[in-house]
């Protein structure tokens, strides 16, 4: 049956999905990188997705003024509004991303270590899970990404360590800075994991 | 009788016949908490009155009624009880405001008061009712004249009058059974703060038809449907995150 | 077209009651008033005159209708207050059931039959005799069943408003029932009315319980005095034209006491 409050929903759905599409094409621009370019198209991602997401606030604040929303309801429109902020970050670290790149005056085909490229790869991956478990409201998947956030911190702090001995120069340099910027990103996904978790069991679960 | 329990009542276990159809199927372990808002929300017909009205043997008065069980108050088997005993504890409110039209303001507190025999001097009397309306917080609202006709007063301080009626006796609990669903939105706002209040002292079991209201008002919830008890517990999770999907459907309007 | 027809039809229906309502009334005022006015207050205080002169008053027959209509009330009412509480607070029961039906019964009865049957049994078989007292008797027994259905009726919704208030107060049976008469008391006044209304009027019981002859005042409680109908009935049958003009007083004097009760009965439920 069609509620009331189904309209709002719905919108939110919507935008949700397509701040969803928009991060995960940033973070495939940064597989087809090109130097200034990308990061000018990436800066134009996110400033849309930081616009969405007050939108998204809007939607949020209508919806509780107007329809009194309860239950599963109450719990996906608290949830939206942390995922909105997330996929928002998640698109700017991936502008982070091209602008240490172009900062460091690097390409990716240079510099790029295979940690690293694993560790996007990983991350990228994280982003698809996330998406895929916000609509289908997927257990299994919110655990995974847990799973695999563990992983990518491993990672992180692995390639750190190597950094600290290495005598490096710009590739390392930029190296680092796209570890550290994945880790954050991944933290992002791990959160967006969060929230499906609480909208299908209803708490935030500790470590 | 121990009034010192944390639950004020308990049904055990209850089955209600009215005409040979089952009402009440099987109701079990609800508990409601001393001083607390305790809300009973449901679809029509789902059993909500008839509940509230076992519990101050109100029921029993009606034809063709067939009751089985065991309910306690304050540990004590409520059929053990003397119901005039009873009623003077457990108070109810009802959906229609009735005051007693044919009286005044003052006769319609006072009249309960000197008909049980709590109260047999005029000051005693007066303070009483004086008290009552405080606490009913119609007091402002009348005292110019409290030899005014009851019927003079609107809906919502009618139903406010209704309560101080109730709360001359001083109950340990009162029943309401719909008490807003007559009245006007800012009557109805009043009486809901009037209920927060009123908790602090006593415990109030109420029925809603609206589950936002017993979503604002209410300590704990249960949800009756089709005469059954689906889940009670407190408000903050069930209306947050419900264990049964029959209560999700309820709170969310994806019922009926 | 069609409303204006049912239009023109209803007024001619509304002017066809009114008419011999009207018709009576202004025959009441034109034949009735003279002869009061000619007697003036001694029409009300005066015996009625020797056949063929004067007109006198009707004096006794006011104080007997007063006297036998008063004793019929005291009778009636306990009778009927009782019965109306039992009927209406054991509404399930069977004996209410056939109680109602009871009543409802002697409602219809004609008021001869009780007429000649409060003969046989109070004036023949109790020896009590022809007089106010056994009027008072056979209008008490008609005026019963006129108040009970009134006063049922009104217990009724006084019940659905308060019966459950008054329990969950922890009112006691008979406190309760206290509480529906308190609060349902504008219709049990009706419901006197309307019975005082119908007795008021009634002669052909009396013509069986009670005298004739209209000449004395109220001495004792079995005094033989009568009814203004009564009076009307003889006097309008008599050979004598001065009857008839008293006859015609009467009947104004009768017809403005019952209007009065009437307008009495409408003003009291209007008090809500």
């Amino acid at each position: 049956m069609v509620r009331l409050i189904d309209l709002g929903m719905q919108k939110l759905e919507v935008m949700l999905s397509e701040m969803a599409k928009e991060a995960i094409n940033s973070m495939n621009m940064l597989a087809s990188f090109k130097k200034g370019e990308t990061a000018r198209q990436l800066k134009e991602i996110s400033r849309k997705l930081k616009r969405l997401k007050e939108e998204v606030g809007e939607i949020v604040l209508e919806i509780i003024a107007r329809y009194q929303p309860m239950a599963s309801d109450l719990r996906f429109v608290k949830s939206s509004l942390e995922i909105s902020y997330d996929l928002y970050r998640i698109s700017r670290y991936s502008y982070d991303i091209a602008l240490a790149l172009d900062d460091a005056d690097v390409s990716l085909e240079e510099c790029m270590e295979p940690e690293v490229q694993k560790n996007m790869l990983r991350v990228k991956e994280m982003l698809d899970l996330a998406i895929k478990s916000i609509l289908g409201k997927e257990e299994g998947l919110a655990y995974k990404i847990k799973q695999m956030d563990q992983q990518v911190d491993k990672a992180y702090r692995d390639y750190f360590n190597k950094a600290l001995e290495f005598k490096g120069g710009r590739c390392t340099v930029a190296n680092l800075l796209i570890m550290r910027y994945l880790e954050r990103l991944a933290d992002h996904c791990s959160y967006i994991a969060d929230e499906v978790l609480f909208i299908v069991k209803g708490i935030y679960e500790q470590e | 009788m121990s009034d010192s329990l944390p639950f004020v009542f308990e049904i055990v276990a209850l089955n209600v016949w009215i005409n040979n159809r089952h009402i009440l199927k099987d109701i079990r372990d609800l508990r409601i908490p001393r001083n607390s808002v305790f809300a009973i929300m449901g679809p029509s017909g789902s059993g909500k009155s008839t509940l509230l009205k076992v519990l101050n043997r109100l029921l029993e008065l009606r034809e063709g009624v067939k009751i089985e069980g065991e309910v306690k108050f304050n540990g004590e088997n409520i059929f053990n009880i003397d119901p005039i005993r009873l009623r003077r504890k457990v108070g109810m409110v009802f959906q229609q405001p009735n005051p007693f039209y044919n009286m005044s303001i003052y006769d319609n507190i006072a009249y309960a008061v000197k008909a049980n025999g709590i109260a047999k001097r005029k000051e005693e009397i007066d303070e009483i009712v004086k008290q009552s309306l405080i606490r009913a917080n119609l007091y402002e609202e009348v005292k110019d004249n409290l030899k005014r006709q009851a019927s003079s007063l609107s809906g919502g301080e009618q139903q406010r009058l209704v309560i101080a009626r109730a709360l001359a006796l001083k109950p340990e609990v009162l029943l309401m059974d719909e008490p807003t669903s007559q009245i006007d939105v800012v009557g109805a706002r009043k009486i809901e703060e009037l209920i927060i209040e009123l908790k602090k002292e006593i415990t109030i079991i109420l029925v809603s038809h609206n589950p936002q209201q017993a979503a604002r008002v209410s300590d704990y919830v249960s949800l009756l449907y089709d005469g059954k008890l689906i889940e009670w517990g407190p408000s903050q999770r069930v209306f947050t995150y419900p264990k049964s999907e029959l209560t999700e459907k309820y709170v969310a309007g994806s019922m009926g | 077209m069609k409303s204006k027809v049912i239009f023109v039809l209803t007024l001619a229906c509304l002017l066809f009651l009114f008419f011999p309502f009207s018709w009576i009334l202004f025959d009441l005022i034109v034949k009735g008033l003279p002869v009061i006015l000619s007697s003036g207050i001694n029409f009300f205080t005066g015996i009625p005159p020797i056949p063929g002169d004067g007109i006198g008053g009707i004096g006794t027959v006011i104080e007997g209708s007063l006297f036998i209509v008063s004793i019929a009330t005291l009778i009636s009412i306990p009778i009927s207050l009782l019965t109306s509480i039992y009927i209406v607070m054991n509404e399930g029961k069977k004996l209410s059931r056939i109680s109602r039906f009871l009543v409802e019964t002697v409602l219809e009865f004609p008021t001869i039959i009780v007429g000649i049957s409060v003969f046989m049994i109070f004036a023949v078989g109790l020896g009590l005799g022809l007089n106010g007292l056994t009027g008072a008797i056979a209008l008490g027994i008609i005026m019963i069943p006129y108040s009970t259905v009134q006063t049922v009726e009104n217990l009724r919704q006084a019940k659905e408003q308060y019966l459950e208030v008054g329990y969950s107060l922890g009112l006691t049976d008979s406190r309760v029932v206290r509480l529906l008469i308190s609060e349902g008391r504008e219709g049990v006044t009706t419901g006197i009315l309307i019975g005082l209304a119908k007795i008021f009027g009634e002669t052909a019981p009396l013509l069986f319980t009670t005298v004739t002859s209209f000449n004395i005042y109220l001495r004792s409680i079995n005094s033989p005095v009568s009814g203004i109908p009564v009076l009307i009935f003889n006097y309008a049958f008599s050979p004598y034209d001065n009857w008839h003009d008293v006859a015609w007083g009467a009947s104004l004097v009768l017809a403005l006491i019952v209007l009065l009760l009437f307008i009495l009965t409408r003003v009291t439920t209007r008090r809500r």
